[in-house]
């Protein structure tokens, strides 16, 4: 079957075998005895210092500077904005199709920073400030493509309007960056899967992936990357390209599976 | 970014076999991979795709196979002494049409089952349309279809008139309907020449809409010579019947006579696609032309909406319409032939154009009621393909140089115009 990431991704991903009764690269069906998968994305070491980034529209309401998001590091070494996800899986849990995913642009920066969402389903992006923002989105070709490799563009749009939003479904799989032309300095990162199985870290690193069906899965991490390359034309840092990690993990039913990443 | 309708000198391989895949190609972003028009220029390539067999006999199996051989001796149709076999497989299947993914029931060839699989498939393109049925005029076709979904299921072969009321395909008019693990055998006797169809006629609205349907191609030795012989199906889907929306046709509350095929979801069509692919920019379908070059396209539309498929920068010889050449056209074009630079077609309609390679560079050939040229309303797709000119390598030998030299792509082989300050001299000014 199928699978989702990586450098195959053109064939692979959207590869599938035909059944002669339908199958789809991601079957959703009753999970019994699902289990869990915890664990912590950790930075080891001391984090490094950054400055932050300059604001070059709207400062009387954006302010001068906003704070780098690339790297947060909590108290212990808990990485946020780190993503969490299965590999290798075609059938699980059912797929949640009427919330869409949410990116509002409040005081001018994209939140949440980094997010996941299931091809298929819809993004809705809201303008909170009553600045015009807008929201131009590409899909890379490769989740592992930097700020300083093109894609696809999915859409443009513009929120002129205070309150609006826009919702649009993403239909393609892979990593997607959100920018405003209107703010350089803002930036979304997305994760596009064709199943539900992925998370987010929050501000301790921690995620939670739940109901998997029992078996033995890749479990990736993926992160946007800190180090920075050099700074584009508007003075917003550029950074390396994004950090993909692979381990195996076994889930049992009913079990927790504890799973730790280390960035460094 | 570049866009790939503006980059698709990338892509250039082969020619002369168009719609298969000899050479290898890595393309760049954002291409993943070229789909090509099907090429139907010979039985052979039916063959040689593992769909036909040939026999060197009229050999009939069916008492309606010998009721056309007796029709066709009556009107006069030549038999050439051949029979060409087809053996199909009804099933249910997924599609992928521009990363929205869709439950199809399709026909395939046989030799693509393997066991409870269909085999041989990628997306996005799916088993829709259907493998096309190629064959010479006064051929005995036979086509055996296997029924392996769950619905009942016939075909229609359509456009083909020496053939047996019996062995026509409509449900309880020509036949009972054939149910999951029966078979039916059609035979009939390969005239006119000319782009047919077939498709199943069972709950046709239903069934057409979901896939189950293809091309028949009859050619004659006095058919004009062409160097290349390609077919363009053309469709239309609704994503409200797709899996992100929730459609899952085969499950006992999903009242598919009122959903798929209903007059008023008709209208709701919102993805486009020739031979069962949207364009996308990494998924493009390309005409790779040469110099000099004729070109025989046929187009077929399969869809419940007109179209209009405009080609820039060349002629089109209208030739065959519904199979039958468009006076005065008598097997070699002329300036006095039907000529345009759209091809209208209404559903159902078969229209054949040919035109000369005459040009360079890089061309469109999209649908003119635009939103059909776009998925889902996002400008470009959909029924969009681009014509793009190959040259001989410099040495002399394969077709790629120019463009291509077979190690990778050479985006500067059409460089686009671009524009200056108002005032200024054109950017390409002597």
């Amino acid at each position: 079957m199928k699978r989702l990431f990586g450098t195959t991704l053109a064939i692979s991903a959207l590869a599938l075998v035909a059944g002669i009764t339908a199958a789809y690269a991601y079957d959703e069906v009753e999970v019994k005895d699902g289990g869990k998968i915890i664990g912590q994305v950790k930075f080891v070491g001391n984090p490094p210092k950054f400055d932050p980034i300059k604001v070059n529209k709207n400062q009387d309401y954006c302010g001068n500077e906003v704070q780098v998001e690339a790297l947060i590091v909590g108290k212990e070494g808990g990485v946020k904005f780190a993503v969490a996800y299965l590999e290798n899986i075609d059938k699980g849990k059912a797929i949640v199709r009427n919330k869409p995913a949410d990116v509002n642009q409040k005081k001018c920066i994209f939140a949440p920073h980094v997010f996941t969402m299931v091809k298929g389903t819809d993004l809705a992006t809201t303008n909170s400030d009553p600045v015009l923002h807008n929201a131009n989105m590409e899909m890379k070709k490769e989740v592992t493509d930097g700020d300083e490799t093109g894609g696809i563009q999915m859409f443009n749009f513009g929120q002129p309007k205070q309150n609006q939003v826009y919702i649009k479904k993403v239909r393609k799989l892979g990593q997607v960056k959100l920018t405003c032309d209107s703010h350089t300095h803002m930036r979304s990162y997305g994760m596009v899967f064709d199943h539900p199985y992925s998370a987010v870290t929050d501000e301790s690193g921690s995620f939670e992936i739940d109901n998997v069906p029992p078996g033995k899965y890749t479990l990736k991490m993926w992160h946007e990357n800190w180090k920075t390359t050099g700074n584009d034309e508007d003075g917003r840092p550029l950074y390396g390209k994004p950090v993909v990690v692979a381990k195996e993990v076994v889930v049992t039913a009913n079990g927790t599976a504890q799973v730790s990443f280390d960035l460094k | 970014m570049k866009r790939l309708l503006f980059v698709l000198a990338a892509a250039l391989y082969c020619m002369g076999s168009a719609a298969t895949s000899v050479w290898a190609l890595t393309p760049g972003l954002p291409v993943k991979e070229i789909r090509f028009l099907i090429d139907v220029s010979s039985v052979d390539k039916a063959v040689a795709a593992g769909h036909a067999q040939v026999i060197n006999k009229t050999d009939p199996k069916t008492k309606g196979g010998i009721w056309a051989i007796g029709q066709a001796k009556k009107l006069g149709v030549k038999l050439s002494g051949q029979t060409v076999v087809y053996d199909i497989t009804a099933v249910e299947s997924t599609q992928d049409i521009a990363g929205v993914e869709f439950p199809v029931w399709a026909f395939v060839p046989s030799n693509k089952v393997k066991g409870d699989k269909v085999e041989g498939y990628k997306n996005p393109h799916g088993p829709v349309p259907g493998p096309t049925i190629i064959a010479n005029e006064g051929d005995l076709v036979r086509i055996t279809m296997r029924n392996k979904s769950k619905n009942n299921h016939t075909i229609h072969i359509h456009g083909p008139t020496v053939i047996a009321y019996d062995h026509d395909g409509t449900m309880n008019v020509a036949q009972v309907p054939v149910k999951v693990d029966q078979e039916f055998t059609y035979e009939f006797v390969a005239s006119p020449v000319g782009t047919h169809i077939y498709h199943c006629h069972v709950n046709a609205n239903e069934h057409m809409d979901m896939g189950l349907y293809g091309s028949i191609i009859i050619h004659s030795k006095k058919n004009e010579k062409v160097d290349q012989d390609l077919l363009a199906i053309l469709d239309e889907w609704d994503s409200k019947f797709s899996k992100e929306e929730g459609f899952s046709p085969t499950t006992a509350d999903q009242k598919m006579s009122v959903e798929v095929g209903h007059p008023r979801n008709i209208a709701r069509m919102n993805l486009f696609t020739i031979n069962g692919n949207a364009w996308t920019d990494e998924y493009p379908t390309v005409v790779a032309a040469q110099q000099g070059q004729k070109i025989r396209v046929r187009f077929v539309n399969f869809g419940s909406w007109p179209h209009n498929i405009h080609l820039h920068g060349h002629t089109l010889h209208w030739v065959a319409w519904d199979g039958r050449n468009v006076y005065p056209y008598n097997n070699k074009i002329t300036d006095n032939d039907m000529r345009s630079d759209s091809v209208s077609l209404l559903p159902g309609e078969r229209k054949d154009y040919i035109f000369e390679a005459n040009q360079d560079g890089r061309w469109v050939w999209h649908c003119h009621i635009v939103p059909h040229a776009t998925n889902d309303g996002v400008y470009h797709g959909g029924l969009l393909m681009a014509v793009v000119y190959l040259h001989p390598k410099k040495d002399g030998k394969g077709p790629y140089g120019g463009v291509l030299d077979g190690s990778g792509i050479d985006l500067d082989a059409y460089p686009l115009g671009k524009p200056v300050k108002i005032g200024d001299k054109p950017s390409d000014a002597i």
